[in-house]
């Protein structure tokens, strides 16, 4: 079963790829700074319109961007 | 640089980041003005604490209904002026620490009230209950928002 936190994600590299901060993903995306920190060190898994959000900033697809465990099995 | 982003770009994103977080302290800002003055202006109505606290009347019917006529269109405006400035992982920490505060006062009222029957304590204090949720409401979000 997934709980949270389950789900990684590669948010921090591609930010940083970008050189964006925290702040400044935030304001792309419409969140809080917090938020993409909760997100970045899986804190909170975003909801699927947050998800989708990101993954047409980071013109990739969702899975690219998140990874559940369970795919490891 | 990365696909989509041109350095002209770079920084619209704390801009409008900055601006949402600036009209959030905006209006929580307005309504704690408002919860202040209003608290004020019953706390000051000249008769102490104990009339404060006391179950006899110290304002008139007509400035009772006028404070809780302001304070729901206080609490209707600025919960939809938040709403939009409000992210997700806010309203779910919002939830959580709305939660524990209601659990907290749930136990605390059935405790007390159990006690104050068996003849151990005084009567369950209304403005302690609302203040322990206070305190529980945010308590929660800090823990939520900063573990």
């Amino acid at each position: 079963m997934l709980v949270e936190g389950d789900v990684r994600n590669r948010l921090k590299v591609l930010r940083a790829e970008r050189g964006w901060s925290q702040a400044e993903l935030g304001g792309r995306l419409g969140v809080s700074r917090q938020a993409v920190n909760a997100i970045e060190t899986g804190k909170y898994d975003p909801s699927l319109p947050l998800a989708f959000r990101l993954a047409r900033l980071f013109a990739m697809p969702i899975e690219e961007i998140f990874d559940d465990a369970e795919g490891d099995d | 640089m990365p696909k989509g982003t041109t350095e002209m770009e770079r920084g619209i994103g704390e801009q409008a980041e900055r601006g949402r977080r600036l009209r959030k302290i905006a209006v929580i800002g307005a309504l704690f003005t408002f919860g202040l003055v209003s608290g004020f202006f019953v706390g000051h109505s000249g008769r102490g604490l104990e009339a404060l606290l006391g179950p006899e009347p110290i304002l008139s019917p007509a400035v009772a209904i006028g404070l809780v006529v302001l304070t729901l269109a206080a609490t209707a405006i600025g919960s939809l002026l938040l709403k939009d400035q409000m992210d997700e992982v806010e309203k779910l920490n919002k939830y959580k620490a709305g939660s524990v505060a209601g659990s907290v006062y749930l136990l605390t009222y059935m405790c007390w009230f159990f006690l104050w029957k068996g003849g151990l304590v005084p009567e369950p204090m209304h403005i302690v209950l609302f203040l322990l949720f206070l305190v529980s409401f945010f308590g929660g979000m800090a823990h939520y928002r900063y573990r």
